[in-house]
């Protein structure tokens, strides 16, 4: 994420809402506090159908955080 | 009686990075999907760049080779030169 | 105050169980009787020499500051400015120092001395911080009594769950003194923070995890196959797989240093077993900011995140060592890194022969590889103890023929699924020569999408 971002392109990560406490100690260490928008937990073991439905359900989210000025 | 200890952690702390600041529109511009190689996380982006693109959004596909490391420059540099905003997905 | 030292005539630093020392103690006298000698300090006992007004320089601060590498010196001062010294018994010299005649008669005309006691390993570091510039860049914590440092290290999160050892400058100090590289080199950039790690902070690190001075060269070696790009130690410190990192040693090294690869290899019950892998673990976590729940997102773990070291058996000659194999010259020391997820002993207490082993071996590799996940194998360490080298020998097998048939049979109908890929299989030899048991260490993914194994030689 950092080095997207220190290339001046807006950039969101997406990561398992059960990684919250990771990127807070990531952000801490780095000194950046990146985008990301949380997706349910679980993803691996999900069928098709669940994964749309991840999917939609972050579409939103995602659009908001990379115009987010 | 004084004991002096040594400090065993990093000297410094990273310097304070501001996030860029977003576009304020996507529309028109194109959004690179960057798979960072977890299982079934290529799936969530086929599907996102699927809705991506019914809100008239341009897409690029783009990959890590491997998880486990950090991406490679020539993977960024391409993404960044490419697009102009950047998914990168999916850590869990 | 011992610490003033006189600033014209005469000064004698001596000890007591030094036999030149006690030659020369008439010599003392008569310049003191003479009213040459200015002062007398003794390193052990402030009695002796008998009967001579002695100064008391048991805690060495004098020694120190004065340099003293040799026992009996005789230096002069001349308006606190040293001009000359006499290390040992001259008479010759020491009649010159003095401006006088007939010192000694009756003694030899020469006799060389003892050494310092301010230059005992131990002392000579801890006279360094107490008295002199450390040199060092880290920024220091003062506790004062009765403050208890474990305590505090730990308060402070420098440990790893077990009790740390007290990295004070001494200690340091002395760790520093066995490489050649300055305390500032900066050895590589630690993850996940991507901080730059100084040998100095390798150091201190070491310390705490309970290492030996002379460990350290393997130390530096484990941190330079660890910061190769191709062991991925930022995967292995974040994975949910819960990775730890295991070092091989081998070479005369080994010996040096007392490593164990015998008895309970794998286990407690030898320090540079327990510690020097256990400094990787501190540096990522101190250095890195590497820590449970936060950028470390194991799962569960395993035991062996604590840091896994040992040596390999090189007793028998016909077994090709680790290093050897992996391009080491023949005689040198070496490390290599192997990052793992958890060990699995199995056994086979009726075999008698090595297709027999293979069969039994390649049914456990099996087993450690989960058919439900998206990637077979991943690389394995297997450790082969006494009895099984005894039944592989006996059938007239090496190393390469190991690896070779558990390639062979662990690659499914046809060869089609091998299980593992060029290199992803680490044979070594450990543990005692009594047992028909052997150990498999899971690794965390294999070859170049994953972490590869790295080998490196021990500067020494």
């Amino acid at each position: 994420m950092l080095d997207i971002d220190r290339m001046d392109t807006p950039a969101v990560a997406l990561v398992s809402e059960e990684f919250r406490s990771g990127v807070a100690s990531w952000s801490g260490l780095h000194g950046y506090d990146p985008a990301v928008v949380y997706v349910r937990h679980p993803i691996q073991p999900l069928n098709e159908a669940e994964l749309r439905g991840r999917a939609e359900d972050i579409v939103d989210a995602v659009i908001g955080a990379l115009t987010r000025t | 009686m004084t004991t002096i200890l040594l400090d065993p952690t990093a000297a410094h702390a990273a310097p304070a990075r501001q996030r860029v600041a977003g576009h304020r529109s996507l529309e028109g511009l194109t959004v690179g999907l960057l798979d960072i190689g977890k299982r079934q996380g290529d799936v969530v982006l086929d599907h996102l760049e699927r809705l991506l693109g019914e809100r008239g959004i341009r897409t690029g596909r783009y990959a890590k080779p491997t998880f486990t490391k950090p991406a490679p420059s020539a993977v960024i540099d391409r993404v960044t030169a490419e697009c102009d905003a950047v998914v990168e997905g999916l850590a869990d | 105050m011992s610490s003033e030292i006189p600033q014209d005539g005469l000064v004698l630093v001596v000890r007591e169980n030094c036999p030149t020392c006690r030659l020369i103690a008439p010599v003392a006298a008569d310049l003191e009787a003479r009213g040459a000698m200015a002062a007398i300090y003794a390193q052990d006992n402030p009695d002796f020499p008998g009967g001579l007004r002695v100064r008391d320089d048991r805690h060495l601060e004098v020694s120190f500051r004065l340099a003293i590498t040799i026992v009996p010196t005789l230096i002069h001062f001349q308006g606190g400015v040293e001009t000359a010294r006499v290390i040992g018994w001259s008479r010759q010299e020491w009649s010159n120092l003095a401006a006088l005649d007939d010192l000694g008669p009756g003694l030899p005309d020469e006799r060389p001395g003892c050494g310092s006691l301010s230059e005992e390993p131990g002392w000579a570091e801890e006279l360094q911080a107490r008295h002199g510039e450390t040199g060092l860049d880290a920024a220091t914590v003062t506790l004062q009594f009765p403050e208890d440092p474990f305590e505090i290290m730990d308060v402070r999160g420098w440990s790893d769950g077990l009790p740390v050892v007290p990295p004070t400058p001494a200690r340091v100090l002395a760790m520093l003194r066995e490489c050649t590289l300055a305390h500032d080199h900066v050895l590589g950039s630690i993850p996940p923070a991507g901080v730059e790690l100084t040998v100095e902070k390798a150091a201190i690190n070491a310390v705490m995890a309970g290492c030996r001075p002379a460990y350290f060269p393997v130390v530096l070696a484990a941190l330079d196959a660890a910061l190769d790009p191709d062991f991925a130690w930022q995967g292995l410190l974040s994975t949910t797989m819960g990775a730890g990192v295991a070092v091989i040693v081998n070479g005369p090294v080994v010996r040096r240093i007392g490593l164990n690869s015998g008895f309970n290899v794998l286990g407690h019950g030898n320090r540079a077993n327990a510690t020097i892998a256990r400094a990787l673990v501190l540096i990522a976590m101190n250095v890195g900011g590497a820590r449970p729940g936060g950028t470390d997102r194991s799962t569960q773990g395993h035991p062996g995140k604590h840091g896994l070291c040992f040596a390999e058996d090189e007793s028998d000659p016909a077994w090709q060592t680790l290093a050897v194999s992996r391009g080491i010259e023949e005689g040198r020391s070496a490390v290599t890194v192997f990052g793992f997820c958890g060990t699995s002993i199995m056994n086979d207490e009726t075999a008698r022969t090595a297709e027999d082993l293979v069969v039994s071996l390649a049914r456990s590799l099996e087993a450690m590889c989960q058919i439900r996940s998206s990637r077979r194998g991943g690389g394995i360490l297997l450790v082969i103890a006494g009895e099984f080298w005894r039944i592989f020998r006996e059938s007239g097998w090496n190393r390469a023929r190991i690896e070779t048939a558990l390639h062979d049979a662990t690659a499914g109908p046809g060869g089609k699924t091998p299980m593992f890929g060029p290199g992803d299989l680490l044979v070594t030899h450990a543990g005692s020569h009594a047992g028909l048991f052997s150990t498999i260490i899971q690794g965390w993914g294999s070859g170049p999408a994953g972490s590869q194994p790295v080998t490196r030689e021990v500067e020494t």
